[in-house]
């Protein structure tokens, strides 16, 4: 009871004030970067705060409808689909624009060892289970490359993974393992995404793999497990260890940043910048994508590529910066 | 003792990796770095006046140079008045496909050009003349810079100065550099350029100018030779460059030519070359520093003197032909004539086609034509 | 103070450098370099890793060498794993400048044709990049002092090398480098040539760079790994220097975008022919019909008028011929060089056995 004025007053406050909320809110723009590419640290490179938000809630934050919020920016894995562009409430506000700007990668490296891979093989030497030829699913004893395959290297399976929780992560299991359980067991997979996904990138837990976290450097780890061990790591380790030369190609492609931009080189996931220009907002959100589209930011001598951003060819980014700065232009106009 | 001389050595040794850029108002060394290139200096006390982004013409075609940088220097004598300023263009960026040749290196009317060369890709000539300061004239940002500096240093500017101009420029990189003395006092009026007293045809009348002149292009033969190796930073960062005026003796002595007889010298004495061999090599450095020019020959001249050539012997011939099978001299004579006119109308009517339908232009090896703003007058 | 012997010698030291009489500081055998190799006034480059200095010398030349250039200063540098040599970098480049360029036959001419790039060439420059199979057998004075380091060291050499030969020369220099790679460190033999070929299209501007000593930021990597990075090392580096030009001021938004588009398309050009001349094969057919139609115009009988073509045409090849002769040899003395290219041995170029493995 004694607390009641108390109280009243800071009501009184809030609704005194109250109208001022919106405008007070409105100047802040809305920076949404996905958890897995939070290593990106759009932060450092705009001097704007971003909040990390899962994949599955940040569509619906970027395009729930906000009066008072007209700026807004993302940094996604995926493009929006038609549908979700349609839905998409923020748009309505202006032109939505999705602007791929590189892409995250998994390559696959040896100390020397020189063999081809497919996503079907890195299934079949790191899952827990396989199927069997009966249609259940067994333990996976594999123990040496060439049980897989007669054209690969006597030498017992070793592989380095990225770390969990990281896109590079994301990239072996829902990109590499999926299409190689795909393509191995696909008849006999359940009817279920999510137990297929189970069952697909559960992984084994022998010493035939290794996660992230508990080496040192990729380039020590290899030569400690001899010429065919194999390190799954993202461009940000690659730049990282000048030492790091092998890397194995997958599907018959080698990865390179050229292969990687250009879709050829399938272990990759695409990152886009996703906004909504308007009249109203077209030089604030100039002002933040400027300098995470600058080439100090996503060339290949830039801070992006040494975060894992592998970066798209010098033609595409030039015309990234033309076209959006276009854009940008057209509406402040 | 020991410690001191050998911390000096390192010092001097190591000076050019010292790349702080230089502001207005700062004490320019001998060999100043700017944008990757040397650009040696005449002995004195420099000091930068100014530095700002220059203009190049053409203004494109030239690659993704970055940006030209212009450097403007004062020379302060011991007294402490102005005695020569300097202005330096060179490229940001390296290129691709070169440059070119100054257009005061292709003039007449000058005191003294100079083309060492002139080729599509390699460019390397210098002259001598007189520049007009007019302060009328719109002046580059950089001379702007360095009027301000002038003007806090109470430094007087002159209205006429003799100009020793270096251009040298391969495919990669430029440096055109323009040393302008002060020769005549302070209060001598600006005129314009033809009616100066440094014309080359006023010149000849004064014995006092014409030896100043003299000493500036004899500098200049020697100087050029600096700029061709600051271009590839192949200058000690400590090199001291004579200044005009200085002795035949030191001149000679600091010359290009020189320097590479006294290292045939110590390969020669090293073991490293015969005698006999160290003797041809030294013939040879004298007979190149006597014949210096290294044109290109331009090839639309040498297409136009060939197919004169071609044209006037294969008309002969058809003449000659024709008579040795008609056997009529009117005929042979109608048949030729009608056979050169229409044969030159279908060169004519491909060479127009060619220019508008035909592939992207050639690059012959004749250099193109390149210059910067300049802070003076010199035409 | 009294001057010592040494402080003398010191102070005599700074006023050779002052002279310019000492070439620059070079690298002596035994010692490890990264990333370039300082010699004769000239930064050569390296791909990543360390290197050893193995062998330094000059090349033999004719006593009735024509050039002054002093002489060929050769170097060879070893990059090894363990007790295998993995690669091996030769270098050929001479002392003192010139002052008009390097006469023909050029060296550039000479590579095989398969795995080629001519550069450029003009009449003063020129620059080509090659990838052939190399024996590694007998070499230059440099090459056998190296094979003398290799064994004293017992590290085993592969006998079978691939090739990246690069060359470049200037009005007043030249740069004749071969970069040999251990086989067994790349993939299959037509991935490898592929991939070495690659690379050293991209590692060839170095040689330019280093030729006008402005070979700075980190080594360029080695072709295993520089296929897995950018294949536009050159055009990132540009884009972000006019980036960087633009953030300072120096120049426009609009300049830096129409620089970074030009950059895009910019290729070193070479001294080209005029397209239209008397030997274009609309001359070679227009010629001769205009000499017949005019012929029988003015005689009026076909058999007289074929007789005149035929003729004609023939005598003006042979007037062509002969004034195209006539004026390739009046351009070629008047812009004959002074300097014939100089006579180099390269590794692999003699038969003598390499006798470095043990």
């Amino acid at each position: 009871m004694k607390s009641w004025p108390r109280l009243a007053g800071l009501w009184l406050i809030v609704a005194l004030f109250a109208p001022a909320w919106p405008c007070v809110a409105a100047a802040q723009p809305m920076l949404l970067v996905q958890d897995d590419l939070a290593d990106l640290r759009p932060n450092e490179v705009t001097g704007q705060t971003w909040a990390t938000t899962s994949r599955a809630d940040l569509q619906g934050q970027f395009c729930a409808a906000r009066s008072g919020t007209p700026t807004r920016l993302a940094l996604v894995s995926h493009a929006l689909s038609r549908r979700q562009r349609d839905d998409c409430a923020a748009a309505k506000d202006g032109k939505l624009v999705e602007a791929l700007i590189g892409r995250r990668a998994v390559i696959a490296m040896t100390s020397g060892a020189n063999f081809a891979l497919t996503p079907e093989l890195l299934y079949r030497a790191l899952v827990r289970d396989v199927a069997a030829p009966d249609g259940e699913f067994i333990a996976n004893r594999v123990a040496r490359w060439r049980d897989l395959d007669a054209s690969l290297p006597d030498a017992p399976i070793r592989i380095l993974l990225p770390p969990s929780g990281s896109i590079e992560s994301r990239i072996v299991s829902d990109v590499i393992l999926y299409e190689g359980c795909a393509v191995r067991a696909g008849a006999m997979l359940p009817a279920d995404p999510l137990k297929r996904m189970a069952i697909c990138t559960t992984l084994r837990t022998d010493n035939a793999v290794t996660h992230a976290a508990d080496r040192p450097t990729v380039t020590a780890w290899l030569r400690g497990q001899g010429n065919a061990a194999l390190a799954l790591v993202g461009v940000a380790v690659l730049l990282a260890e000048p030492d790091l030369e092998t890397a194995l190609p997958l599907d018959g492609v080698t990865p390179s940043f050229a292969n990687i931009a250009d879709g050829r080189y399938r272990a990759a996931l695409p990152v886009y910048l996703l906004t909504v220009i308007s009249p109203e907002t077209a030089r604030t959100v100039a002002g933040i994508a400027g300098p995470l589209l600058a080439e100090a930011t996503i060339g290949p001598l830039g801070k992006l590529p040494r975060r894992g951003l592998a970066p798209l060819a010098a033609a595409d980014r030039v015309k990234l910066r033309v076209s959006l700065g276009r854009e940008f232009e057209n509406a402040a106009d | 003792m020991r410690s001191v001389v050998g911390l000096l050595v390192l010092a001097i040794l190591f000076a050019s990796a010292a790349r702080a850029e230089l502001a207005p108002g700062d004490r320019a060394p001998p060999v100043l770095a700017i944008a990757g290139k040397q650009v040696p200096l005449p002995e004195g006390n420099w000091i930068v006046a100014g530095r700002a982004p220059g203009a190049v013409t053409p203004g494109k075609d030239l690659g993704s140079y970055g940006t030209i940088w212009n450097v403007v220097l004062l020379r302060i004598s011991p007294r402490g008045a102005l005695d020569a300023m300097a202005e330096i263009n060179v490229n940001d960026m390296a290129v691709d496909d070169g440059w070119g040749v100054a257009a005061d290196c292709q003039r007449s009317d000058l005191v003294l050009t100079v083309v060492r060369s002139r080729a599509g890709w390699d460019a390397t000539c210098f002259f001598v003349t007189h520049t007009i300061w007019n302060r009328d004239t719109a002046l580059p940002a950089a001379w702007r810079q360095a009027n301000a500096v002038a003007a806090q240093r109470g430094l007087i500017l002159p209205a006429t100065t003799v100009t020793a101009g270096f251009r040298v420029a391969n495919r990669r990189d430029i440096i055109d550099v323009r040393f302008h003395f002060l020769a005549d006092p302070a209060d001598v009026p600006a005129t314009n350029w033809n009616a100066s007293q440094w014309s080359r045809d006023q010149l000849q009348q004064d014995r006092w100018r014409l030896a100043f002149d003299r000493s500036v292009a004899e500098w200049s033969a020697m100087m050029i030779g600096h700029v061709e190796a600051g271009l590839k930073n192949r200058l000690p960062p400590t090199w001291i460059t004579p200044a005009p005026g200085a002795a035949e003796a030191s001149l000679d002595r600091a010359s290009i030519m020189s320097l590479r007889q006294r290292r045939l010298a110590a390969l020669r004495s090293s073991g490293l070359l015969s005698a006999a061999q160290a003797d041809r090599q030294s013939a040879l450095l004298r007979q190149a520093e006597a014949d210096d020019s290294h044109d290109a020959i331009d090839p639309g001249a040498d297409d136009f003197y060939r197919l004169l050539s071609y044209q006037g012997l294969s008309v002969t011939s058809d003449a000659l032909v024709t008579f040795m099978w008609t056997a009529q001299s009117v005929q042979a004579a109608a048949v030729t004539l009608l056979q050169a006119s229409l044969r030159t109308g279908r060169s004519y009517a491909v060479a127009y086609l060619w220019d508008w339908y035909g592939d992207t232009p050639t690059r012959p090896d004749i250099a193109r034509t390149v210059d910067f703003a300049y802070g003076g007058v010199d035409r | 103070m009294r001057l010592t012997d040494k402080c003398l010698a010191a102070v005599v030291l700074l006023l050779a450098l002052a002279g310019g009489m000492l070439p620059a500081w070079a690298a002596e055998p035994g010692e490890t370099v990264q990333g370039i190799l300082p010699l004769a006034d000239r930064q050569l480059p390296l791909p990543r890793g360390e290197w050893i200095v193995a062998g330094m010398g000059v090349q033999t030349q004719p006593q009735d060498a024509a050039g002054p250039f002093g002489v060929v200063r050769s170097a060879v540098l070893i990059q090894r794993s363990g007790d295998r040599v993995t690669a091996i970098a030769e270098f050929n480049t001479n002392e003192i400048a010139l002052s008009d360029g390097w006469d023909a036959p050029h060296p550039c001419d000479a590579a095989a044709a398969d795995f080629r790039l001519d550069r450029y060439h003009s009449r003063l420059d020129a620059a080509c990049v090659s990838v052939a199979t190399s024996h590694i057998t007998g070499g230059p004075p440099a090459w056998q002092q190296a094979l003398g380091f290799i064994a004293s060291r017992h590290w085993q050499c592969d006998e079978t090398m691939l090739t990246a030969a690069f060359v470049v020369s200037d009005r007043q220099d030249f740069v004749d480098a071969r970069l040999h790679f251990d086989p067994a460190g790349l993939p299959g033999q037509d991935d490898a040539q592929r991939i070495l070929f690659a690379w050293a299209t991209r590692f060839a501007p170095e040689f330019e760079k280093g030729l006008a000593n402005q070979l700075t930021g980190p080594p360029f990597d080695g072709p295993l790994r520089a296929a897995l990075l950018s294949d536009t090392p050159t055009l990132d580096s540009r884009l972000l220097e006019l980036e960087a030009l633009q953030g300072d001021g120096a120049i426009s938004a609009a300049d830096a975008l129409s620089q970074q588009q030009a950059a895009q398309n910019e290729r070193p050009r070479s001294a080209e022919p005029e397209p239209v001349s008397v030997d274009g094969w609309y001359y070679r057919l227009s010629t001769p019909l205009i000499n017949l139609v005019t012929a029988y115009g003015v005689t009026q009988s076909a058999p007289l008028a074929v007789a005149i073509a035929l003729t004609e045409h023939v005598a003006h090849t042979f007037v062509y011929a002969a004034t195209q002769a006539s004026w390739d040899r009046a351009t070629g003395q008047a812009t004959r060089h002074t300097s014939a290219w100089p006579v180099l041995i390269h590794i692999g170029d003699t038969d003598k056995p390499a006798g470095a493995t043990s």
